[in-house]
């Protein structure tokens, strides 16, 4: 396998829930290595792609090729050692502790008669750390936040060591600090160890500071896709959303969004 | 590495149900001491029985007493297991193994058969009762799955309300028996309350080939079930086969619970106190869940048959009786529980 067939490429992507059409015709290409953000109005279609690529769902004409191969060729357990999923809600109705569940995250690394070994708990211990949920790993999650659960949802798809993590508005529900934190886990993890991070956000200076590319969706397809330099722009905005909006940028080139509320 | 709790719990549990299996053995109209029992047992095994011991006793421990007891302690333990099953596919702790109906198909299953012999059908009850019951139960799971198949993935929600939907037209179809069955309508009555009078060992045969794999079976699948309480999405990114493993596990489960079902009549409350009593004590985790769930259920429902057989005037259905014992102390134990959750 080349190294230029690495990551995800979806080809002429059409899903349709009945008759509304909710990605239509989408074509895209995103390589290994890098930190996309993916935005766009509510109903975009943001959460059906993410759904779409890591083949929760499978779309109805089009086809999503992982790493150069058809995504239906994957067993379930052989995509999941290579692409892990948060999604934006999850149930939790037994009171596992945090270190059970984030031990959950290993599962496709335990074969089915084995117990986790060694390297299975330094991995957990690794992702709980990275966290930053220590000192939570023996409660149990009923008793935690909604943005404590978040965390642990997280540590679950880090744990996982997949080369591809997707994330579906992961930072909805957390503090600034908290997803700062986590963003800057993510820039680092795609930086350092040539991950590829797909994040869905709504929250555009994150995007903005943290994504390298971003994917702009609109009404079920692509309306930009670049790096983030060239796509935030203020007629942008004004055209998702209808937001007036003033745009800065830092001296490394960062791009800050303020909004003009009127 | 094997937790060490594992290595407590089990051992202990087996060692209170053969206790229990044995002093139970003992108690009813005549009473055997457990020595006596233990010889009895090792007769069966070949070595030469004391001439202590009345020539009568190895007939009633082994034609009249074990097989009735064998068969309430699979029953038992297999709704305890189908119970832990249930709970953790339909994401839900107050699912049961009836949850999907399958009590009321075998129920009108069993009423079906009932009633048709009392029409005048010339057959053996002791087998078409539970062969209908069965059938009733089996037949119920399909149309349940078919309903809320649409959707491929079989949610939970649409499984549950499935459920309750045909449960309320068989609910009818019942009712609607009894009616017809007019003077005789106690048969009926008496099959849905459940009992364990006049279990042979060919129903302790029938539960074993049934329950204990069903059960092993549940038990390789612990992670899975762990999961799977985190939804669907959450689960198929963990790369489980999330459709594919929930109607496995569903299939397994309720086929183990019509078999109970149609040896037994209905027991409610096994399949939903069980499980819930062990997750407060041991937490969540399946894999010590199945096992201690599957070794409590048999304890509790050989005490309870032992008390209807041994204790009480008249036999009352154990039905009946583990509702009535069962339930107040589920209340008390959750209402304890909710008082401390929300102490904290």
């Amino acid at each position: 396998m080349t190294e230029n067939t690495k990551g995800l490429r979806a080809e002429k992507i059409h899903f349709s829930y009945g008759d509304i059409a909710c990605l239509d015709d989408l074509s895209v290409e995103l390589k290994a290595g890098r930190f996309y953000g993916l935005i766009g109005p509510n109903g975009s279609g943001k959460s059906t792609f993410l759904d779409i690529i890591s083949g929760f769902i499978s779309p109805q004409k089009g086809i999503v090729y992982c790493n150069g191969v058809k995504l239906q060729h994957y067993l379930p357990a052989e995509l999941a050692l290579i692409l892990t999923t948060v999604p934006q809600s999850f149930y939790l109705n037994f009171d596992y502790t945090v270190h059970d569940v984030v031990m959950m995250g290993r599962h496709p690394h335990i074969p089915r008669f084995a117990s986790p070994k060694e390297k299975d708990f330094t991995c957990v211990e690794e992702a709980i750390e990275l966290l930053g949920i220590s000192h939570l790993a023996t409660r149990r999650v009923m008793q935690l936040s909604g943005g404590e659960k978040q965390r642990v949802m997280v540590a679950r798809a880090l744990a996982q060591d997949t080369e591809m993590i997707l994330l579906d508005e992961v930072t909805s529900n957390l503090d600034i600090n908290h997803s700062i934190s986590i963003m800057k886990t993510m820039l680092r993890l795609v930086k350092n160890e040539g991950r590829t991070v797909i994040a869905a956000l709504h929250d555009l200076n994150m995007a903005a500071a943290f994504c390298e590319d971003l994917i702009v969706l609109e009404q079920g397809n692509i309306k930009q896709f670049g790096p983030v330099c060239e796509v935030i722009s203020e007629g942008l905005i004004s055209q998702l959303y209808g937001v007036d909006t003033h745009l800065t940028r830092d001296p490394d080139g960062k791009r800050h969004i303020q909004f003009i509320y009127r | 590495m094997i937790k060490p709790s594992l290595l407590i719990w089990i051992p202990s549990l087996v060692a209170v149900l053969v206790i229990t299996i044995i002093l139970a053995a003992g108690l009813g109209y005549i009473s055997i001491s457990a020595g006596e029992i233990c010889q009895i047992l090792l007769s069966q095994l070949g070595l030469t029985l004391p001439e202590t011991i009345d020539q009568s006793y190895p007939f009633v421990i082994m034609d009249v007493r074990l097989p009735r007891i064998l068969s309430a302690v699979l029953v038992g333990g297999g709704l305890a297991v189908s119970g832990c099953v249930f709970q953790s596919i339909l994401q839900n702790p107050l699912a049961d193994p009836y949850t999907l109906g399958i009590s009321s198909g075998a129920a009108f299953g069993a009423s079906l058969a009932i009633i048709l012999l009392i029409f005048g059908l010339v057959l053996p009850a002791a087998l078409i009762i539970p062969l209908f019951a069965f059938a009733g139960a089996v037949a119920t799971l399909y149309v349940v799955f078919t309903l809320s198949s649409p959707s491929a993935r079989l949610s939970s929600n649409s499984l549950i309300l499935s459920g309750i939907i045909v449960s309320a037209i068989l609910s009818a179809g019942i009712s609607f028996i009894k009616f017809l069955a007019d003077e005789q309508v106690n048969a009926i009555i008496f099959w849905l309350m459940g009992s364990f009078i006049g279990k042979t060992w060919s129903d302790v045969l029938l539960l074993i080939i049934m329950t204990i794999p069903c059960t092993l079976l549940i038990l390789v699948h612990h992670r899975e079930l762990d999961i799977m309480t985190f939804g669907e999405r959450a689960s198929d990114s963990l790369g489980i086969d999330t459709a594919a493993v929930r109607k496995r596990l569903l299939v397994i489960a309720s086929l183990s619970t019509a078999v109970c079902v149609s040896v037994s009549g209905i027991i409610g409350f096994v399949g939903l106190i069980v499980p819930h009593l062990m997750r407060m004590i041991l937490g969540p985790g399946n894999r010590l869940l199945i096992p201690c769930s599957f070794l409590f259920g048999c304890i509790m429902l050989l005490c309870a048959d032992t008390i209807t057989r041994v204790f009480l005037p008249t036999e009352l259905p154990i039905g009946v009786l583990t509702a009535l014992i069962g339930g107040p102390i589920f209340c008390y134990i959750f209402r304890k529980n909710q008082l401390e959750r929300w102490r904290a």
